[in-house]
């Protein structure tokens, strides 16, 4: 499928996008709901990182990328510019949400215990089982578990009634949404933990995990792990009252730092970082919590200035739309660029060279 | 050759909602109030990818009438396969005329090359940008890079400009050249070679900057002066092709295409239209 | 009610609004809203990430609400619109600072009340070719106020002016506007 340099661009553009999809015509073709269910935490990571709250479009975008879940949530990303905006609903107060889960690592038991739900954690990760036939059926678990009427307040909460925790003045009349704004330096914590909350997992893994091997001095706790279903509340447009318009699954992580004076009265208090994003992906709240740990109590740093702790780095860095469209975008022609360059480099060579005779 | 299209129906006129556009327009008129300052916008993610020319798009999208005639290109190229791809895609979202003849167009959207044809009061280039910060190369943290603007201090960028000159004769920047515009700010002309860089000069048009993933619109208004960086006693020294021709239509001073084949290595013009045109002339002429 | 298709007139009002600040001196027309220049332009600059002032005698509010913009004081508002142009209306609007001009106001003149004064100007600077000779609808003294008000460039405000034949009238920050006789 080569293309002549020179013109002829439409047929070929043509043929390779016909060709990447017959590649990817299965037999049987892949039910949306095989990818809801069976694909969920692709799905799930799709409307993380595309940034809308859509489990059918997330399983079209995963079947029409084959799979690749940075060009998957890339779809996503460019609808939600389609969509319009028209209006913001009531802030979720994570002590609201309906619990499939939630631990704590802090503490050995805690009100209302340790729910482990449905978790991966403790599974051994061997193709071929050895365990019997009678061990490997499943359990049959209802359907309707989704949704449960458990809800708990943070573990951390007798912890914050005691002001032992630093509450971070907040400066910022409403968040800052990089949606509609350019954010600038100093970036407001808001603006950060929207580009956080809809950040590449691989990018925040990363980032986070250079500052837990020591390139700062972040040795965290996970205070409160939850997944679950929260309301969303929005005021009608006439009438101002609230009404529940629809329910979205999420992950929130509350991780327990080391302990720094507070800026606020000089009293020592822990640190504490949080991390959320939608859908069921413990990997990136737990990354963003730490990220949030390292950027945001910053006085304490013993590992010195690190990555994960500076603002400017982690703000342009982890979007996946960003990073993966701009590495791809090598493949575009450049050869006028690189005509240039070859002219610069001949120029300076010749230079070299003559500089080199004359010695 | 002008061709006409039908939009889609099922979409916004300009793909995405007046709001955007609204926001995107209001970045236009500061940057032009702003000769060379790059504006930041929100930005929103398009069906092309970030680093593909995002930020031209939005540009050319919330500035396109029903009236507008189209141009694309790419290297010069009218038939590059980006090219190829991003007109389909603002044709199939507004409907509007697309040419391939550069005196017709009124919008021209490029990437990396300022055509041939000299452009006129009547038309509107629009670059798309990968780096629309000029001091990316020596200072990468964004609050400083604002406060040198600010104080219209390039201290740096002359320091690299040195230090190359005086291991390499020259600069080492091949594309991106900086340029000082209206005698204020220094800006990214985006990666167009040294070539171009006379052309956005007093240029008749209007010349508008858009980076996507980045995030900033600049601009040059038209008859707007623009100086490359240089030291006083050197030359601003441009491409050059040590006299060949275009060997489809003869032309010997414009940008050439190196092409390498079985039979030997070629030289082509990189703007197709001005070759097609030249080649018609020529044609016509006989 | 007649139906007005927004989108479709903003679009061609932004455009000419372009070309009128990108090339000072070089009038452009405006398709009015509701009979007026002043709100056509409203409704092309206004959306709900901006603030609005205006204290004249036209219905603004329903051009503000459908645009969603916020109101603000003259100290604050990003966008300015008067029923005359009056040289005092510049002293209080913002300049933006030196990292960030683009902050400074952007403010709309109507100018079209009869009996106005008029001025005639050479411009020069980016957008004009050499120099243009062109009469402004207002006084040297508001000429003189918005020369005080731009004089730390890149800080200072945008103009527009429409008169009262809806051609509209753009003169950036970076335009030199010398009083001629």
């Amino acid at each position: 499928m080569s293309y002549v340099a020179i013109k002829g661009g439409t047929e070929a553009i043509r043929a390779s996008k016909d060709f990447f999809h017959a590649r990817l015509q299965a037999e049987d073709g892949l039910a949306e709901k095989a990818i809801i269910k069976g694909l969920c935490f692709s799905c799930d990571r799709v409307m993380g990182e595309g940034a809308l709250y859509t489990e059918k479009l997330a399983a079209e975008a995963i079947r029409k990328s084959g799979g690749d879940l940075l060009e998957a949530a890339f779809y996503v990303r460019a609808h939600r510019s389609t969509c319009q905006r028209i209006g913001s609903v009531k802030p979720i107060q994570t002590d609201t949400v309906h619990l499939l889960r939630r631990i704590s690592s802090a503490f050995k038991d805690i009100s209302g215990g340790q729910v482990l739900g449905p978790s991966c954690d403790y599974v051994i990760r061997l193709f071929s089982s050895l365990r019997s036939n009678q061990e490997n059926q499943a359990r049959d678990f209802e359907d309707g578990q989704h949704e449960t009427d458990s809800l708990a307040a943070s573990a951390l909460h007798s912890l914050r009634e005691d002001d032992r925790i630093v509450v971070l003045e907040n400066t910022e009349a409403a968040p800052f949404d990089v949606t509609r704004a350019f954010p600038l330096p100093p970036y407001p914590r808001s603006a950060l933990m929207q580009v956080m909350a809809r950040g590449e997992t691989g990018a925040m893994l990363a980032f986070a995990y250079t500052s837990m091997r020591g390139y700062g001095d972040v040795h965290p706790t996970i205070g409160d792990l939850r997944l679950g279903t929260a309301e969303l509340r929005f005021p009608h447009p006439f009438t101002g009252k609230e009404t529940k318009i629809g329910t979205i699954r999420i992950t929130a992580c509350e991780t327990v730092g080391t302990f720094h004076p507070d800026p606020k009265d000089g009293r020592l208090r822990l640190a504490v970082g949080f991390g959320f994003c939608f859908g069921f992906n413990e990997t990136k709240a737990i990354a963003m919590s730490i990220l949030d740990l390292a950027m945001h109590h910053q006085g304490y740093s013993v590992g010195g200035q690190s990555i994960a702790a500076q603002p400017e780095m982690i703000i342009h860095h982890v979007d996946a739309i960003e990073s993966m469209g701009f590495a791809n975008h090598f493949k575009l022609p450049h050869y006028v660029t690189f005509q240039a360059h070859q002219q610069v480099f001949n120029k300076a060579k010749a230079n070299d060279d003559k500089e080199e005779d004359n010695e | 050759m002008t061709r006409k299209r039908i939009m889609s129906n099922s979409v916004t006129f300009g793909f995405f909602d007046e709001d955007a556009k609204k926001e995107i327009r209001r970045a236009m008129l500061k940057a032009v109030a702003l000769p060379g300052y790059i504006v930041p916008f929100a930005s929103r993610e398009m069906p092309i990818a970030r680093g593909w020319g995002t930020g031209g798009l939005q540009v050319t999208l919330s500035l396109i009438t029903e009236e507008d005639t189209l141009k694309v290109i790419d290297q010069g190229c009218d038939g590059s396969v980006n090219a190829v791809n991003i007109r389909d895609f603002i044709v199939s979202v507004t409907g509007v005329d697309e040419t391939e003849v550069t005196p017709d167009a009124t919008i021209i959207q490029t990437r990396h090359r300022v055509p041939e044809y000299p452009l006129t009061k009547g038309q509107t280039l629009v670059y798309q940008v990968p780096y629309p910060e000029v001091l990316t190369t020596v200072e990468p943290d964004t609050a400083k890079q604002k406060q040198m603007h600010a104080n219209v201090d390039y201290a740096k960028l002359w320091v690299l400009l040195y230090e190359d000159t005086s291991q390499f004769g020259d600069s080492r920047i091949s594309s991106r050249y900086p340029v000082q515009i209206n005698n204020h700010f220094v800006m990214d002309p985006s990666p167009i070679p040294k070539f171009d860089i006379p052309k956005l000069h007093n240029n008749p048009a209007l010349q508008l900057f858009g980076a996507g993933r980045e995030k900033r619109i600049y601009a040059i208004p038209p008859y707007t002066e623009v100086k490359p960086l240089k030291f006083a006693d050197r030359d601003f020294a441009i491409e050059d092709f040590a006299g060949r021709c275009c060997e489809r239509c003869g032309a010997a001073d414009v940008f050439l295409d190196e092409v390498h084949h079985e039979d030997g290595t070629h030289f082509f013009c990189s703007d197709t239209y001005h070759c097609d045109s030249r080649r018609q002339e020529v044609a016509d002429a006989a | 009610m007649k139906e007005h298709d927004l989108e479709r007139a903003n679009r061609k009002n932004f455009r000419n609004s372009l070309e009128a600040m990108a090339r000072p001196g070089e009038i452009q027309p405006i398709t009015p809203l509701f009979g007026s220049g002043l709100l056509a332009m409203a409704s092309v600059l206004l959306y709900a990430e901006v603030s609005c002032f205006y204290q004249g005698n036209l219905d603004f509010e329903l051009i503000r609400a459908i645009c969603g913009a916020r109101t603000a004081c003259r100290e604050m508002a990003d966008y300015l619109f008067f029923d005359s142009p009056d040289p005092a209306e510049l002293a209080e609007v913002k300049t933006g600072t030196a990292e960030s001009p683009e902050q400074g106001a952007t403010l709309l003149f109507d100018c079209s009340y009869p009996g106005h004064e008029e001025t005639k100007v050479r411009l020069s600077g980016p957008g004009i070719d050499g120099t243009k000779k062109i009469t402004l609808p207002v006084t040297a003294i508001f000429l003189a106020r918005l020369a005080e008000k731009n004089e730390s460039f890149p800080m200072g405000i945008d103009l527009f002016f429409i008169d009262r034949n809806n051609m509209l009238f753009g003169l950036p920050r970076t335009t030199r506007i010398e009083v001629i006789q």
